[in-house]
């Protein structure tokens, strides 16, 4: 229950740094994907059944801010998520090194799924090239901050597991 | 990993697959604005949204005012009040006076324009994936507001609306690469289309070869589309270029919002054009 309410604390906190501090801070090229660090994070520590429930959330709430007619969120976060599982499995996905790597691909996945529906909305051109390199901005920024985060993350999970329960204060 | 427990992840990785293509599908094919799991997510998360964005003004006001340049913040700001509002007033007027020209009346034009009724709204929050440009108001249906109303701030033209809840509206920006504005370049009266570049800027299509676009023309909203009122400012041409045997020139604006610095927006409150049901797919995806 601990571990719900905490995810839950942490996909609104995601939420609101990218709809309230990041576009108000930092320009569009140094956005971090949050939700997609979330994602993997519980995939890594809770299985992939879990990030995959949390996959489709993250992916609902990127989606709120789409124009109509878009979507794509619920589908990438989930193959994030499937990926992640089974390099986990199969890769040391431990490194800080394929984990920036691993960051930087599924960012790049986005904005390819993202070209691809830009061109069946007639994008511009001189558009579609500020998307590509916003789109290396942010490849190069999550390949960096990301491992940093997910190492944080992994240390809030150990000290939620290792502080003990409000039940076990009252019985102590 | 037992064959039976393999099974049964693969099992729940494809019943989640088909659940994210189902939720994709319905927002692709979503009939009008927001869906109604879409609308209780935002009627969860935008209250949070709207106190955390309050809390981030707030401390951003006390340090640019208090720790930053203290008087020279508050005289800079209202010096800008000051210009966006001559500017306001200076396009009204170069409005009028070329109205005027034209021998048009005149007061017909004000009196659409002036009467019609608009509301304050404050910006809540942003497209969290920060690839589109748009953004979450605090005012929905409760308070009058319908699909395809226009948006607009003090400086020009903001964006429309694109899915109203009871309580919040999301807006489409005119920066968004979904977004197409029907537009006129002040002084020559050359039409064409504004549509969104996504970073800062927008590009005038449809711009025939021999007219007259010189950097520096204000563009208007031309009223036709029946979202935005005439006349309001859109922009300003910032980068002209005539292509050798192309029919239409590339005129690139720079919009008259500043759209890092936008905390509060006028909604007109007028009711949304109906259109005839082949032209609704159209417009879903945002052609204005």
């Amino acid at each position: 229950m601990r571990t719900v309410l905490l995810y839950l604390l942490l996909t609104l906190i995601a939420h609101l740094l990218q709809t309230v501090l990041l576009p108000s801070l930092a320009p569009a090229g140094l956005h971090v994907d949050f939700f997609l660090i979330l994602a993997v994070h519980a995939t890594f520590t809770h299985g992939a059944t879990k990030g995959y429930v949390l996959a489709i959330l993250v992916g609902i709430l990127s989606d709120l801010g789409l124009p109509p007619g878009v979507g794509f969120g619920p589908l990438y976060y989930l193959v994030a998520v499937f990926l992640a599982s089974v390099l986990w499995q199969n890769l040391n996905l431990q490194s800080r090194r394929y984990q920036a790597i691993f960051l930087g691909l599924c960012t790049l996945l986005q904005g390819w799924g993202l070209g691809l529906i830009l061109m069946t909305h007639n994008a511009e051109s001189a558009g579609v090239a500020d998307m590509a390199r916003i789109l290396v901005w942010r490849i190069l920024v999550v390949a960096i901050v990301g491992p940093v985060l997910l190492s944080a993350l992994m240390r809030l999970e150990r000290w939620q597991k290792t502080s003990p329960h409000p039940e076990e204060y009252q019985q102590g | 990993m037992p064959v039976s427990r393999q099974l049964r992840s693969i099992l729940l990785g494809i019943l989640f697959f088909l659940l994210a293509l189902s939720l994709t599908s319905a927002k692709l094919h979503a009939p009008q604005g927001l869906s109604f799991m879409e609308a209780m997510m935002v009627e969860l998360t935008a209250p949070v949204q709207k106190v955390v964005r309050l809390v981030v003004n707030t401390v951003g006001d006390v340090w640019r005012g208090y720790f930053g340049l203290v008087g020279v913040q508050r005289e800079n700001q209202q010096l800008r009040e000051e210009v966006q509002e001559l500017r306001r007033q200076l396009n009204l007027y170069r409005e009028a006076g070329l109205a005027n020209q034209r021998l048009r009346d005149l007061l017909n034009f004000k009196e659409s324009r002036v009467r019609m009724p608009l509301l304050p709204a404050e910006v809540v929050g942003f497209d969290p994936s920060g690839w589109f440009k748009t953004l979450l108001i605090d005012k929905g249906t409760r308070d009058g507001l319908g699909r395809d109303m226009a948006v607009v701030s003090a400086a020009g033209v903001v964006g429309r609306l694109i899915g109203v809840s009871s309580q919040y509206a999301k807006v489409l920006l005119i920066l968004d690469r979904n977004s197409a504005v029907d537009a006129l370049v002040q002084r020559s009266r050359s039409r064409g289309i504004l549509v969104g570049l996504g970073e800062g800027r927008c590009s005038l299509k449809y711009v025939q070869r021999n007219d007259d676009v010189q950097v520096g023309d204000q563009v208007i909203t031309s009223g036709m589309g029946g979202v935005f009122p005439k006349g309001i400012l859109l922009g300003q041409v910032e980068k002209v270029e005539r292509g050798d045997g192309v029919l239409f020139q590339t005129v690139e604006v720079t919009p008259a919002v500043d759209f890092s610095r936008l905390e509060e927006v006028l909604i007109v409150l007028r009711p949304p054009p109906e259109y005839p049901p082949e032209e609704q797919t159209e417009r879903r995806a945002g052609r204005g």
